[in-house]
């Protein structure tokens, strides 16, 4: 057994070592060669500020009304996951166009108050909350996303703690629940959403489709300015220079947070003596406000996005304050779906592919977690992908696959690699909780009456891992379904995805059609979504320990 | 159907037409090579109209020359040039490469020349080229300043102007001080994409004639301290800014979001590098019909874009054939039809016989007053100095 366990470990560090350490390094390497000596020509101190704001301010609204929310609804979260759900699956693009169509000075909702309520004739001048100059659009839009992610995950790690044992101690004490969740329950759970917290960090210093929708579009975010730079023949040594300070703001932006962090569990040391503090009575329900308007005004603007995609709005002015022009038709339709069609089943056979094998390698690191102890480094080997900017290390990634070879004649292969550097540590974040919080005692006993490893791992771990693995996969569905730049270069864009198709097509196009590929690039993921949370339904019925959460 | 064989039939002439005047071996030998040969065209593939015509054309090199091609479609051109780049990095210098023709212009052409990534020149042996305006139309033999050599076919022409709204003014401002009243008598119904936008730089490269002192200057290359020289462009934007969309405060990503900005009634114009985008947008019905393009006084930049052929493409000969195919007058023609994509030809018509013209007969776009692009290492120099003025 020793023998064996150790040939595991030493196959799981080659497989993660060659799958993402190696085009990271490489990547990490061509940046800091190609880019350090451009540094100075691409400082943007009012760029970089930018970014860390609206980094900071939408991680931490989406994670105040994510425990807020969590407070509030303790044991109706089912519900609150049943509307999460679809917000989760759905790609930021979609939202942020939704949004735009809901809050812009020329958008319905104005047209429908103008000018009886605003006094508005023509479209004002001077609007700007649908693409603020300071990225409170923008913030408000992540914040949107990530919420949903945040509910989730508490709602899996809530699975693996014992929180009717405390609820009971908390009451006896006469703490009202909401109060008891946000002293006894917050500590234990914030500590265990720091990694995630890095993770939407980091995705909101990088990305780039939101900013590009809701502004700030004067002084953009960094990393909106590095991808239009990109795209607009700028030297790559400045464009790689980008990448390494995108990659260390990111570090000062983690930095800064963890030091949040810190005072946070610092303040709950020295205020043992006076927990009833009027904080704890507020601020769940202040949370809870915030993630319930925020939930609410997105599934509002997504609501608009059917009535949007069937007013043509091509080929004519639709006059202000005017609703429509009076033409309603499926053309947007018939356009978008002639391109999206045909890209489907390579869409989903590298979305599948991906799933798969990330929930493979996530359960064998995990299965090995269990005999050697928790390695921390391993996971944050997995976590590094999505900590870097994609746009450095891809590139070297790339250059991997061409020299071995396979790019760009072995498209599906090298895009399910690309897309598992991203998948996988999404995928293993969401079933490890589950998986370490698996109660031990479970494997004695079943061993007691005289089970193997193998059968005990499918007839006891597996369905009480089922909820969170049908989860992961649809997750893992949706992630790579999203991904954009990976698959270019995994395939140097000979492979078509829907979102790749979408993408080549949404520039020029009126609100009609962006409207239906909105609605055709969340349709899929969401579909997922639903498919899974039928499916551990299903499954948790029979099992009376696994209903619920 | 019976409108592709015809198509074919022309094309097939036209071929015919051309080869009586050029030398034949050459050329044949490339034809025979390319039969059988596929193709990876990386083209932007963000207008359905221009997906069409390259799904057109397709078609017809399939029949007519057995040339197998894809549209590659890309968001941004720059993606192709950093495939090539990174095969070239990985030692997919000669063979192996993945992109066999790039639709590309300016400083994609030079980034790929400058680094020696283009092969040899094949320009000259395309029998339709000796059809084109080569021997005086500057922005064919120059590409931003930068000498084209044969390693790219130019395939049309791009003019800068701003298209107005006809139904609501009956003559849009044609220098820069119109605008600038314009602009105040109709406060946010003026927007300009911000700069790196190809668009947005043109616009101030065309401010930036009107404005300074010896607009000459900007023929020559950007030395030190030419940032000062800009001092009166500056100046001029930060009286038009307040009357701007949204005060200036937001500016549009890219020049296709004006269309629907103005569709949905915010602005009143749009700025285009696409002279038969006036027609165009209007036959495609992406626009309503009381567009009009502005004329300026001063005259319009102009400048061409290409089929350039990556030098480790193992495909050459395909490429060649399908650049070639292009450049025929059915080709060409076809590509101004307002109503497929009114794109303005680079054939020189008086070169084609009166059979050929015909087919052009109604798609002339009238071209403004051609003004070349200034020489290119004053983009950055702009861009940089636009971004520290407006965006800090």
């Amino acid at each position: 057994m020793d023998t064996l366990a150790r040939t595991a470990v030493i196959a799981a560090l080659l497989i993660v070592g060659f799958v993402i350490g190696f085009p990271l390094l490489l990547g990490l390497w061509q940046s800091l060669y190609g880019g350090l000596p451009y540094l100075s020509n691409v400082f943007d101190s009012a760029g970089l500020f930018k970014s860390a704001f609206t980094a900071l301010m939408s991680s931490a609204l989406a994670l105040f009304s994510a425990v807020g929310l969590a407070a509030i609804f303790q044991g109706k979260q089912r519900a609150l996951t049943w509307i999460s759900l679809p917000l989760l699956a759905i790609p930021h693009a979609a939202i942020a166009q939704a949004i735009s169509l809901l809050f812009g000075p020329s958008s319905f909702t104005i047209r429908l108050l103008s000018p009886w309520a605003t006094g508005y004739t023509s479209t004002p001048n001077n609007w700007l909350w649908d693409q603020h100059p300071d990225g409170w659009t923008l913030i408000i839009v992540l914040a949107m996303k990530e919420l949903p992610f945040f509910l989730i995950l508490i709602y899996n790690l809530s699975s693996s703690l014992p929180l009717s044992a405390w609820q009971r101690g908390s009451t006896s004490l006469g703490y009202s629940r909401v109060t008891g969740w946000w002293h006894i329950v917050l500590p234990v759970i914030l500590r265990r959403l720091w990694l995630p917290l890095c993770l939407v960090i980091i995705f909101c210093l990088s990305v780039v489709d939101v900013p590009a929708l809701v502004g700030p579009n004067l002084t953009k975010t960094f990393a909106h300015q590095m991808y239009q730079n990109w795209i607009n023949d700028t030297p790559q040594g400045e464009v790689l220079a980008s990448g390494v300070l995108l990659l260390g703001l990111s570090i000062i932006t983690i930095a800064i947070s963890a030091a949040i962090f810190k005072l946070y569990y610092l303040y709950l040391r020295f205020k043992r003596h006076f927990v009833r503090g009027l904080p704890a009575l507020i601020l769940p329900w202040l949370g809870a406000s915030l993630g319930l308007l925020l939930m609410g005004t997105a599934l509002v603007s997504l609501a608009l996005l059917p009535v949007q995609s069937v007013l043509e709005t091509s080929g004519h002015r639709v006059p202000f304050p005017q609703i429509w022009m009076g033409k309603i038709g499926l053309n947007g339709w018939m356009e978008a779906l002639k391109v999206g069609i045909p890209t489907l089943p390579t869409t989903l056979l590298i979305g599948a592919l991906t799933s798969s094998i990330s929930l493979l390698i996530a359960l064998w690191l995990l299965v090995l977690e269990k005999s050697y102890g928790h390695q921390r480094w391993l996971e944050t080997v997995l976590m590094i992908p999505l900590l870097v900017p994609q746009m450095a290390f891809l590139a070297g990634g790339a250059f991997l696959g061409i020299r071995l070879g396979l790019i760009p004649n072995h498209g599906i292969l090298m895009a399910t690699w690309f897309h598992l550097l991203f998948v996988l540590p999404y995928i293993f974040l969401i079933i490890a909780p589950t998986y370490r919080g698996i109660d031990l005692s479970f494997r004695r006993t079943a061993t007691a009456l005289g089970h193997n490893w193998w059968s005990i791992f499918f007839r006891v771990e597996l369905p009480i891992l089922f909820r969170p693995l049908v989860f992961a996969f649809a997750w893992g569905l949706a992630v790579s379904m999203a991904l954009y730049l990976p698959t270019f270069f995994a395939t140097s864009g000979r492979l078509e995805t829907l979102l790749t198709a979408g993408l080549t097509q949404l520039a020029g196009k009126g609100d009609n059609i962006r409207a239906v590929w909105g609605l055709m690039l969340l349709m899929l993921p969401v579909f997922c979504f639903l498919a899974a949370y039928g499916l551990a339904s299903w499954q948790a019925s029979g099992r009376k320990g696994l209903r619920g959460g | 159907m019976r409108f592709l064989s015809l198509g074919a039939a022309i094309t097939a002439l036209s071929s015919i037409v051309s080869a009586e005047n050029t030398d034949n071996t050459v050329w044949d030998r490339v034809l025979l090579e390319a039969h059988g040969q596929t193709v990876y065209w990386n083209a932007w593939g963000g207008d359905d109209n221009i997906n069409d015509y390259i799904e057109w054309a397709r078609v017809q090199v399939a029949e007519i020359y057995g040339v197998k091609l894809h549209h590659v479609k890309l968001i941004d051109t720059a993606a192709a040039i950093q495939v090539v780049e990174m095969e070239f990095a990985a030692g997919k210098r000669e063979d192996g490469g993945s992109v066999d023709m790039i639709w590309i212009n300016g400083e994609n052409f030079a980034r790929l020349k400058r680094q020696d990534m283009l092969g040899q020149p094949f320009v000259e042996d395309l029998p339709n080229y000796s059809l084109t305006d080569f021997e005086s139309n500057l922005s064919i033999q120059q590409d931003f300043s930068e000498k084209t050599e044969g390693l790219e076919s130019p395939w049309g022409l791009a003019q800068f102007t701003i298209l107005f709204d006809t139904a609501r003014f009956e003559k849009f401002p044609t220098t820069a001080l119109e605008l600038l009243s314009w602009a105040e008598s109709n406060p946010g119904r003026f927007a300009y994409p911000s700069p790196p936008n190809f668009v947005g730089t043109t616009f101030i490269k065309q401010l930036a004639l009107e404005t300074m002192e010896d607009p000459s200057l900007l023929y020559s290359p950007a030395v030190e301290n030419s940032a000062i020289l800009l001092e009166p462009l500056w100046s001029y934007l930060e009286q038009l800014h307040p009357y701007l969309w949204r005060q200036g405060q937001a500016f549009p990503d890219s020049h296709i979001n004006l269309r629907d900005l103005f569709n949905r009634d915010e602005i009143d114009v749009i700025l285009t590098f696409n002279p038969g985008d006036a027609a165009a947008l209007v036959a495609q019905e992406i626009m309503p019909p009381s567009i009009a393009p502005a004329t300026f006084k001063l005259g319009h930049i102009t400048n061409t874009h290409f089929l350039a052929l990556p030098g480790n493409s193992e495909s050459r000969a395909g490429a060649m054939v399908v650049a070639n195919f292009l450049l025929s007058p059915a080709a060409q023609a076809r590509k101004a039809d307002p109503s497929i994509w009114g794109d303005t030809t680079v054939l020189d018509l008086s070169k084609l016989d009166a059979l050929d013209r015909n087919l052009f007969q109604t798609y002339t776009t009238a071209l403004g007053d051609a003004v070349l692009e200034p020489h290119a290492s004053w983009v950055p120099v702009l861009e940089a100095g636009w971004k520290s003025k407006f965006s800090q």
